[in-house]
């Protein structure tokens, strides 16, 4: 996604955990939240899997939006969207 | 302190490398003022082995005749030979050949024993000390054949340039699995290297064992691979997770330096996978391994399973602005993921996050990234 107006950047790690289960999902996440729109695209790596994910590996997505950003000023606070994981092995 | 830069990007194929042959050797008790210390390489046949070593430190010696591919050499040579001694940091490469003894220039670590064997040639890369008259030389690097019986390596394609702010203050995601080619790495620009910061990773267009991990075209990390001659050179952290035959280690381990070691040095047979984020640090890109895997898990061709989840999630902690960068570093986001099947189901959510505001400015000649701070 281009950025003609701004564009917040991240990166990180993430972790997700299926309620009352072993399962779980764990990686690394890259981004981008374009401004004004605050469309958020972002790429995920599977690295850590446990429960019945054990041992798989993979990539993914994370599309949606990003609130509460200001440019050049905090960053957003608060974001929803889906998360698609392929995950092989 | 540097062995020839040519001959080694032969013999490793990575220049960045040249920078890693410090085997350091402190002048000898005793040495007086006529002590000098200087870089040499050789090729020749190995005439004997376990000549007398100077003292318990030295791992063997051989020696080298029918000299010839010199360089540093000033002298110490008896009858045409030359004796070399190896120590526990000397490094050996040995290459196959084909029916006809052509050497293909397929080199692996390989050991003293196959390498230094009487009446086959090598090519040593080292330093020799003079100290009253008396030569002494010390082999870093022997590679059997010579690797002067190699072609020159095809010239480096260019480095990727960074494609704006974002590329400076974050970092992207890799995925790559090779091999180890060096249980060590260099901090910026190469000039130091050490293996406490990480290693260095290659990748073979014939071995099995090499992935870069993209499933785009270019490949952004192999293009940055090629560049230096088909390796990696991976930094490591304290937050780097180590699974060593599938057992995971973290820093909180009492054995983490071990098991990190073994890891890295599995590595260099068993293959490695490493996944991280990397960045630009303004002269090259940098990779910071978060997991390192060896061996690597089972090649991922099979597409097992898609997994998707709704999301949302909110910052509980802002984390450390850094005005220098304009960077948010270490923001903490919680939530809760919802039940769409086939998927996650209910669940929570947990994310740290570094920000960085990019504005990119349109130009009459285009657009070019100008971070705003």
């Amino acid at each position: 996604m281009g950025c003609p107006n701004g564009c917040w950047d991240f990166s990180g790690t993430y972790q997700v955990n299926r309620q009352g289960s072993a399962d779980s999902l764990g990686g690394d996440i890259a981004g981008r939240v374009v401004e004004p729109s605050t469309a958020l695209d972002a790429q995920t790596t599977v690295t850590v899997a446990t429960g019945q994910w054990n041992g798989f590996s993979g990539t993914g997505t994370w599309q949606g939006g990003a609130q509460g950003g200001v440019p050049n000023g905090p960053s957003p606070t608060s974001a929803t969207g889906q998360l698609v994981w392929n995950l092989h092995a | 302190m540097r062995v020839r830069p040519s001959l080694l990007a032969r013999a490793l194929s990575i220049p960045a490398l040249v920078a890693v042959v410090a085997v350091q050797m402190g002048p000898p008790a005793g040495a007086g003022t006529t002590y000098q210390d200087n870089p040499f390489g050789s090729a020749g046949t190995v005439a004997t082995t376990g000549s007398p070593a100077p003292d318990a430190s030295y791992t063997g010696s051989f020696t080298l005749g029918s000299l010839n591919n010199n360089y540093g050499m000033n002298g110490g040579q008896q009858n045409g030979q030359i004796t070399v001694y190896e120590t526990s940091q000397t490094r050996y490469y040995k290459s196959p050949v084909d029916s006809g003894g052509n050497n293909l220039c397929q080199y692996a670590p390989s050991t003293m024993g196959q390498v230094v064997v009487i009446n086959q040639n090598v090519f040593v890369a080292g330093r020799y000390i003079v100290t009253g008259g008396q030569y002494t030389f010390y082999a870093n690097y022997v590679w059997n054949p010579p690797t002067t019986t190699c072609p020159p390596p095809p010239a480096n394609p260019g480095n990727p340039k960074p494609q704006g702010a974002g590329d400076i203050y974050l970092r992207r995601l890799f995925a790559a699995t090779g091999f180890t080619s060096e249980n060590g790495t260099g901090l910026v620009g190469g000039a130091l290297w050490s293996p406490l910061w990480g290693f260095t990773m290659g990748f073979s267009a014939t071995a099995a064992l090499s992935d870069y991990g993209c499933s785009a075209s270019p490949c952004h990390v192999q293009e940055i691979a090629l560049a230096h001659g088909n390796h990696l050179r991976i930094d490591t952290t304290e937050i780097t997770t180590y699974w060593l035959n599938g057992q995971k280690t973290t820093a909180a381990s009492p054995d983490y330096f071990p098991v990190r070691n073994a890891t890295i040095s599995q590595g260099q047979t068993a293959g490695i996978f490493v996944t991280g984020r990397y960045d630009w640090d303004g002269t090259d890109w940098r990779f910071f391994a978060t997991n390192v895997f060896s061996p690597p898990p089972t090649p991922g061709t099979t597409l097992l399973e898609t997994v998707q989840t709704d999301a949302g999630l909110a910052e509980t902690n802002s984390g450390t602005y850094d005005p220098t960068t304009n960077t948010w570093a270490g923001s903490q986001w919680q939530g809760q993921t919802n039940n769409i099947s086939p998927g996650l189901g209910l669940g929570t959510i947990t994310m740290t996050l570094d920000w960085h505001f990019t504005w990119v400015a349109q130009t009459a000649a285009g657009t070019s990234p100008v971070p705003i701070r």
